[in-house]
């Protein structure tokens, strides 16, 4: 059944896939609502032609928020104009599309600040904390 | 001796969890896992011991090593070429001669049943003398190195199938790794040469999995070999209209129809160039304007004119291509 798929993703017409997509999308959004249970599809891995993921960008539009993340490339994650389903694209540094996805969550998973950062963020504020402390007592000695 | 993980590499080096979850993501989808494998995959791979590689390089041009060296940088495939401890690789390494081997068979016996053994190029089997290491024929070092790998990796097409050294009428008999050693787990990541992205990938599979991923009849990552450049191909929708150019410079080829009739093996060629494309994403051969070669296939220099169309477009129109099953069926 993939196969049959992947071989019918010929530009020369569009796969039909936009639609059963769109259902995918309300039938989790659901699930999100009901069970608090988050969904994320893989657009790289779905036969879509350039003209059907223009016209599910368009269709799923701009909400309110929109983040960009630089981490070895940009990473642009926008919620779309139904709370709960946001739309990710990796860049890498040449701005090459390296993947592209749709979350339906309340947030995605990498917005969040990560718990192994936090450790080593608070690591540093303490020793620029300390730091901060050495040179004002270094200055008020010189004043003395 | 204790290796690092790859979490306390990655902090070392500042970078954060965040860009490693990206990373993830991204092979993740590469290896056509599905997404909500990408928690496993960080935890297992951010876990898992600096791996010791051993990478042999035998008859070749040193292109593969090229397309590694030269790919984009730095970028999210370095995170694990910079991960693996590369204890041996005579073309890049400052050692030379005995030197360089003696590192070899410490690493070896350190890392016994755990390193893995990385080749590119082709065995001499006519003449060990053809090509030589510190005195030593490849086929010797192939076999005393592979005897306590945990696995193989061949990249490029002249490890994974003879390549260019063997095309007629082999001068040298030059043979594939897997036509040596046939004891080990071995992937082959054809092309000449092979995308740097699909030795990443596999490279990931085996930290994150303890094996190495699917593999098609040819031992390939059906990630990557799964489907034909012909089924991803831009030009594809000119084939289905049967709008081809005839030389290439004439009106079809300036238009960018199908170059199939100028002798395109893409219809029969597995590989992910169509889609991971070249030189930092730019382009794949076909894009550039030339038809694809066919070099991760087997015996591709001698499979005739590179520019004759492959047969005549109705057969393939009666009998439409299946991936990889096709593949399997045929070599297999």
């Amino acid at each position: 059944m993939t196969e049959e798929l992947i071989f019918m993703t010929s530009n020369t017409e569009n796969t039909g896939n936009v639609t059963p997509l769109l259902h995918q999308i309300r039938h989790a959004l659901s699930q999100l609502i009901e069970r608090q249970e988050d969904t994320t599809i893989d657009l790289r891995r779905l036969p879509l032609s350039a003209g059907e993921e223009s016209q599910l960008e368009a269709f799923l539009g701009h909400g309110e928020v929109k983040a960009d993340i630089q981490a070895l490339g940009d990473t642009v994650l926008i919620e779309s104009r139904f709370t709960g389903v946001w739309l990710e694209t990796h860049y890498n540094e040449e701005a090459e599309i390296m993947g592209k996805y749709v979350h339906i969550c309340r947030c995605p998973p990498l917005i969040k600040s990560q718990p192994e950062d936090m450790v080593l963020s608070l690591n540093q504020i303490v020793s620029e904390i300390q730091s901060l402390s050495h040179t004002s007592t270094d200055d008020t000695a010189k004043e003395d | 001796m204790s290796l690092p993980t790859l979490n306390k590499q990655l902090q070392a080096s500042g970078i954060s969890r965040r860009t490693f979850l990206k990373f993830c993501a991204t092979t993740a989808s590469l290896l056509a896992l599905p997404q909500s494998a990408v928690a496993e995959l960080a935890n297992a791979l951010g876990n898992a011991k600096r791996p010791s590689v051993i990478w042999l390089p035998f008859q070749e041009c040193t292109g593969c090593t090229e397309a590694i060296l030269r790919s984009h940088a730095p970028t999210l495939e370095s995170l694990i070429f910079d991960h693996i401890s590369l204890d041996y690789q005579h073309t890049i390494m400052a050692a030379a001669g005995e030197q360089a081997e003696e590192a070899r068979r410490a690493a070896m016996q350190e890392h016994k049943g755990q390193y893995l053994l990385l080749v590119d190029g082709s065995v001499p089997m006519g003449n060990p003398g053809y090509s030589t290491i510190s005195g030593m024929s490849n086929v010797d070092m192939l076999r005393e190195s592979a005897k306590d790998a945990a696995g193989i990796i061949a990249i490029g097409t002249c490890a994974s199938f003879g390549g260019i050294p063997k095309a007629n009428p082999n001068p040298t008999g030059a043979v594939a790794v897997s036509d040596i050693i046939t004891d080990k787990p071995i992937v082959n990541i054809s092309g000449c040469p092979p995308l740097p992205i699909a030795i990443t990938a596999v490279l990931v599979h085996y930290l994150t999995f303890k094996r190495f991923p699917d593999l098609d009849a040819l031992q390939r990552p059906l990630a990557f070999f799964g489907e034909t450049i012909h089924d991803r191909c831009y030009r594809r929708p000119f084939f289905e209209q049967r709008k081809f150019a005839k030389s290439f410079d004439d009106e079809g080829a300036k238009k960018g129809w199908c170059l199939f009739e100028l002798g395109c093996k893409g219809p029969e060629t597995f590989n992910a160039c169509a889609t991971v494309k070249w030189n930092q994403g730019t382009s794949f051969p076909i894009e550039s304007g030339h038809p694809c070669l066919g070099c991760s296939e087997p015996d591709f220099w001698d499979k005739g004119s590179f520019y004759q169309a492959l047969f005549p477009w109705e057969r393939y129109k009666s009998k439409p291509g299946k991936g990889g099953q096709q593949h399997a069926g045929k070599h297999s």
